[in-house]
């Protein structure tokens, strides 16, 4: 009986470490006129499930820890907590009056959400679900990020054309900086301590250095630029236009466009694969994902999602 | 037409609060079939003012300017003025973007939006073609609690009856013809 026991414990245990060896990518993409979020099994390149969210869910941020997703409703003010192991809407925090762009900290203990209308950044503590602070922030932020030690936050504002460094400790806001006309998306450049604003009407991205708080470039996309995904590998940055329905590749050193690639119509979130071999981008008219290979620059699949997709943020773990 | 009306009918009967809204661009995508060549159709479309002839909605048209960065003024039957550039033009594929941006403040009666992308596209259908007016608008209010006569659903219903009217009027021109 004994000796069996231990069988089936090591039986078990070879089983855990098969499963982690052969662990799993997962997308999760908004479908912002559905009020679903669409989960792609990256290797079956397949939807496995769909979850019931909020009203009109549009961001989505993945935890460092790959345990949770959380995805913002402006719709209905809210923030649904999905579980990465069971898929399921484990909590809703009620926050402001148009939560859309989110970020979390690298210990994953508080995610922060901009609020379109309110023109603030509230944190929100991810284990007790209250609000922490409200920071007072520019007009309209659309774009949000955190450095990489977790002290300051990175916000675009759109109708002011500036990008923000709000000090997490003391709620000062550091510095302001002019970029392009409505800057949306704004993703962190951590090994290059850069970050990438996309400016939607002046169809430009502005390259800021962190360090000095100061535009060091900027470089032109196509209509209605929305956000920038980096790839380290391949030194390549990808842009979605939403209004050209395509991605521009750009060299991540001259910031040279390489290729310009057609996707679905009106791309908007767009991220690259932990693994680095794709691209994955929700097109916003189609209700599809496109992948696009990362060495060709083709793209080789299109996943149907559903109704209005968006996954504006950070939308892929591993489990 | 009833549409709209049914449209407004269902906010009388729903609480303005479901209508709720945050910043969430509206879709919309309409098609018709058309008795005449892509290229007849394409060079049609491509100036700008003939809108006129076919959309009943639209009274009077003035353009500045012709291909990229052109805009047109429209006259509504209602008054109402409003003013789209050409912003894109893709002759490959048969394909023009018109935006529309209203000027801050500003409230277009009947069509209570901010700003609206419309993809007017041409495609080979048979002997004929197939037009398509596709894109996004946004609505003017920002808040979650807007006034119901300016809620998503009343935006979505407008641009879709004046999308739809520019599409059945220049089905109905070239089957005159």
């Amino acid at each position: 009986m004994k000796v069996n026991l231990n069988k089936i414990v090591f039986i078990l245990t070879f089983w855990a470490l098969a499963n982690t060896a052969l662990a799993q990518n997962l997308a999760f993409i908004t479908n912002q006129l559905e009020d679903t979020v669409s989960v792609i099994d990256t290797s079956s390149k397949s939807v496995i499930k769909t979850i019931q969210v909020g009203n009109k869910p549009a961001g989505v941020m993945a935890s460092f820890d790959n345990k949770h997703i959380y995805i913002s409703n402006p719709g209905n003010q809210e923030i649904s907590v999905i579980e990465t192991d069971s898929l399921e809407v484990v909590k809703t925090i009620t926050v402001g009056q148009a939560p859309l762009a989110l970020t979390i900290s690298h210990d994953n203990q508080t995610l922060f959400v901009a609020d379109w209308y309110m023109d603030s950044v509230f944190s929100v503590n991810t284990q007790s679900f209250e609000i922490k602070n409200q920071y007072k922030v520019g007009d309209a932020p659309s774009g949000l990020a955190i450095s990489s030690d977790d002290k300051l936050l990175f916000v675009a504002n759109k109708k002011d054309n500036s990008v923000m460094f709000i000090n997490i400790d003391s709620g000062k806001i550091q510095s302001e900086i002019q970029v392009g006309t409505a800057p949306f998306g704004i993703t962190v450049d951590y090994p290059k301590q850069l970050l990438y604003i996309v400016n939607v009407q002046s169809e430009d991205v502005t390259v800021v250095d962190i360090k000095k708080a100061k535009v060091i470039n900027s470089f032109p996309v196509d209509t209605f630029p929305y956000i920038v995904s980096i790839d380290e590998a391949n030194n390549h940055l990808f842009v979605t236009n939403k209004r050209d329905s395509s991605v521009s590749v750009v060299d991540r050193t001259t910031f040279k466009e390489i290729k310009k690639i057609y996707v679905g119509e009106f791309p908007e979130g767009i991220n690259i694969h932990p693994d680095g071999q794709s691209v994955y981008v929700a097109n916003w008219f189609d209700g599809t994902v496109s992948v696009i290979d990362t060495n060709t620059l083709e793209v080789t699949e299109t996943i149907e999602t559903g109704e209005g997709s968006r996954a504006y943020g950070q939308f892929i773990i591993e489990r | 037409m009833n549409y709209l009306k049914l449209s407004l009918l269902s906010i009388l009967l729903i609480p303005a609060l479901v209508f709720a809204h945050g910043p969430t661009p509206l879709k919309f995508n309409i098609e018709v079939e058309v008795n005449a060549s892509p290229d007849e159709v394409w060079t049609m479309v491509n100036k700008l003012c003939s809108i006129k002839d076919w959309n009943e909605s639209v009274t009077e048209c003035s353009a500045t300017g012709e291909g990229l960065g052109a805009f047109r003024e429209l006259t509504l039957d209602n008054g109402e003025v409003i003013k789209e550039e050409l912003t894109k033009v893709q002759e490959d594929r048969k394909r023009m973007l018109t935006t529309l941006r209203v000027a801050e403040g500003k409230l277009i009666k009947g069509m209570p939006i901010k700003s609206m992308g419309s993809f007017l596209s041409v495609s080979e259908n048979g002997s004929g073609s197939k037009v398509k007016i596709r894109g996004t608008a946004y609505s003017a209010f920002e808040g979650k609690s807007p006034p119901p006569d300016q809620t998503d659903a009343v935006c979505k219903a407008a641009v879709e009856e004046f999308h739809t009217k520019t599409l059945n009027g220049m089905k109905q021109l070239f089957e005159a013809k």
